[in-house]
């Protein structure tokens, strides 16, 4: 299989549509995203607002490899090569699972609506469950992220026994945890208040200065308090 | 690699496990007794003397009343055709097919022991030196002789010397005789009209008559027999193969043609057969109880990953690799699968000779070297095991991440 060296550079996106919404567009098809030819630009911030059942989680899922159940195409760009994932059925399921690893390993960071942590695992173990295949931070490091969220007490907590809005947190510093040219966000403060919202905003800003990373965030109201670039309606 | 560990070790079940790994070792252990009894009875059944070393068999036509009449008449002695020993060769069970001569001349022997002497009359016979076997007396024994020469060597049945010993010496008031001392005692056999100086080299459990090289009594016949040369020889030795399975398929041929098997060498070869029969009825046994508990052992791992498929599936979407994700689950049965075969191998080693002295199994020396061949099947086990396992977590956990 391809391999894509060194950093993404635009992700294009080129009639992307979910194979549940062919032929049954919600809304009539007004979209800037489905169907459309959109680019992603690493260092770039874009906000994508939708209602519920509009597909943000969907286009996540799309632009990380997790899943293929679309129409169009998907062009992650390098300097110097370019990898393409197609909706349609023409390549192995295999050699899109081991693109998929490529790019959540190599590429893309993702924050998850649903978190996707282990309950029985603490928040600093859960976190350390991707940083031990990264080795992004030190131990130090992470508990010091974990506390700059309000998570101090808490780090040796089990994920099952914190609020969600804690365990939004900690998802957060887990997505942190992979180096990457571009950060999903999916809902990120969709259980935050305003002041851990801001915490997390200042976070990622110095997170996009040092590695000028691309910032792709879903909303589907609560907007994550950032200077986004564009803002893109669903 | 801990953190997956503890994450994916969740819904273990310990005493589950543990059992399917004991029920596991008890088939493996007693795979490997069985394959130690196999080799220990190929090794004792191959030994020369041994009571079941029945990879021959020497086989004739039946003497009746009518064979009797026809030869008085003056009519040949039956024999066994060419035709009828290529049928014979021709058998998948068959190595080869040897015949018997017998001397077609007028033989005597005379023995000086102790101030007496005794003179009788007497047969020769001799095989292909390939179906020979005999326990040597001395050393620098050579097995042929020349009818220019003036010395042959003699080989006898080892019951011919229990005859002497505790029939004829004990009535005639003479010393009974070793193996080792009777060699060193010479006589003379007269025959075509010459004297020769012979002496008794060795002794034979397979072939009840008295052999001389092959060489010199074909050599013998052509210059001293009577009849035709080319007689038809009256008794066969054939040589199974290695593998005994085929035994009493032989024998059941033999028994169809009419032929009579010498020396009970058919219940030899039938107890023979029972006792690798038994043997891979023990083989098959442990095999089948492996077999069970290695499927049990892999269900429950398939059972475990089905449990934790939504870990699976949050890890995979983390960015594990398939084989990452499955690591934890090769290795506990990797473990698994070196802990029984390498416990099993230990405990069948030490088992096996205690079983063997229990049942009073006459061991044959060095027999105990074959420990090596428990270490080799165990690996083979071993290895055999864990690529199966290898092979269905691999596919079960690519199946979980593709759903």
């Amino acid at each position: 299989m391809k391999t894509l060296s060194g950093q993404i550079q635009t992700i294009h996106i080129s009639q992307l549509l979910p194979e549940v919404f062919v032929g049954a567009m919600p809304d009539g098809g007004l979209s800037e995203v489905w169907l459309q030819e959109v680019d992603f630009r690493s260092g770039s911030s874009v906000l994508i607002e939708a209602g519920s059942g509009r597909g943000k989680s969907s286009l996540c899922a799309f632009l990380c490899g997790l899943r293929h159940d679309y129409r169009g195409s998907i062009r992650y760009l390098g300097s110097h090569d370019t990898l393409v994932a197609e909706g349609d059925a023409t390549e192995k399921e295999d050699v899109r699972r081991m693109l998929g690893e490529q790019l959540r390993r190599q590429h893309i960071a993702v924050l998850f609506q649903e978190h996707r942590l282990f309950p029985e695992l603490s928040a600093f173990d859960n976190v350390m469950l991707k940083n031990q295949l990264t080795h992004h931070f030190s131990a130090g490091e992470i508990r010091q992220m974990l506390a700059r969220l309000g998570l101090s007490n808490r780090i040796d907590t089990p994920c099952g026994r914190l609020s969600l809005g804690q365990q939004q947190r900690v998802a957060f510093v887990r997505a942190l945890c992979q180096p990457s040219s571009f950060l999903l966000l999916d809902e990120p403060v969709s259980h935050l208040d305003d002041e851990n919202a801001e915490v997390m905003a200042s976070m990622l800003r110095e997170r996009q200065a040092a590695d000028g990373i691309g910032l792709i965030v879903t909303s589907i109201g609560r907007r994550l308090p950032y200077e986004y670039d564009s803002v893109l309606r669903l | 690699m801990r953190l997956l560990f503890t994450l994916l070790r969740r819904n273990l079940n310990g005493w589950q496990l543990m059992a399917f790994a004991l029920a596991n070792l008890l088939g493996a252990i007693i795979i490997l007794i069985g394959l130690q009894a196999y080799r220990d009875a190929q090794y004792m059944l191959s030994a020369d003397d041994s009571l079941m070393s029945s990879d021959y068999v020497v086989i004739s036509k039946p003497v009746g009343l009518m064979t009797t009449l026809s030869e008085i008449a003056g009519g040949k002695a039956p024999g066994f055709s060419e035709t009828e020993v290529k049928e014979l060769q021709n058998l998948t069970e068959v190595d080869g097919v040897g015949a018997f001569q017998s001397a077609r001349f007028s033989v005597s022997g005379q023995v000086s022991m102790g101030g007496q002497s005794m003179h009788s009359e007497m047969f020769l016979e001799s095989v292909p030196d390939d179906y020979l076997d005999f326990s040597k007396i001395g050393t620098g024994v050579r097995w042929t002789a020349s009818i220019t020469d003036d010395f042959v060597p003699v080989i006898i049945p080892r019951s011919y010397l229990d005859l002497y010993n505790f029939g004829f010496a004990s009535s005639h008031g003479l010393p009974r005789l070793s193996e080792g001392t009777i060699g060193r005692f010479p006589f003379m056999i007269y025959m075509g009209g010459r004297r020769y100086s012979a002496r008794i080299i060795g002794f034979t459990s397979r072939l009840n008559t008295i052999l001389v090289p092959h060489d010199f009594l074909k050599e013998a016949n052509r210059l001293w027999g009577y009849g035709e040369e080319q007689e038809l020889p009256s008794r066969l030795i054939i040589r199974t193969k290695a593998n005994a399975h085929g035994a009493n398929e032989l024998l059941d041929i033999v028994q169809k043609k009419g032929y009579e098997v010498a020396d009970r060498g058919d219940d030899a070869l039938r107890l023979r057969t029972l006792v690798f029969g038994v043997i891979w009825v023990v083989v098959g046994i442990g095999s089948i109880v492996s077999l069970l508990s290695f499927f049990l052992l892999l269900v429950s791992h398939l059972l475990l990953i089905e449990k934790n498929r939504d870990k699976l599936l949050y890890l995979h979407s983390m960015g594990y690799s398939t084989i990452e994700v499955a690591k934890p689950y090769l290795c506990l049965s990797l473990w698994v699968d070196v802990f029984v075969w390498v416990l099993s191998a230990l405990v069948s080693m030490v088992l096996y000779p205690w079983l063997a002295s229990m049942t009073s199994v006459a061991m044959p020396q060095g027999m105990m070297a074959g420990w090596w061949c428990v270490a080799i099947a165990a690996v083979i086990g071993c290895a055999a095991s864990a690529l199966l396992h290898y092979q269905v977590i691999c596919r079960s956990v690519n199946r979980h991440l593709a759903a």
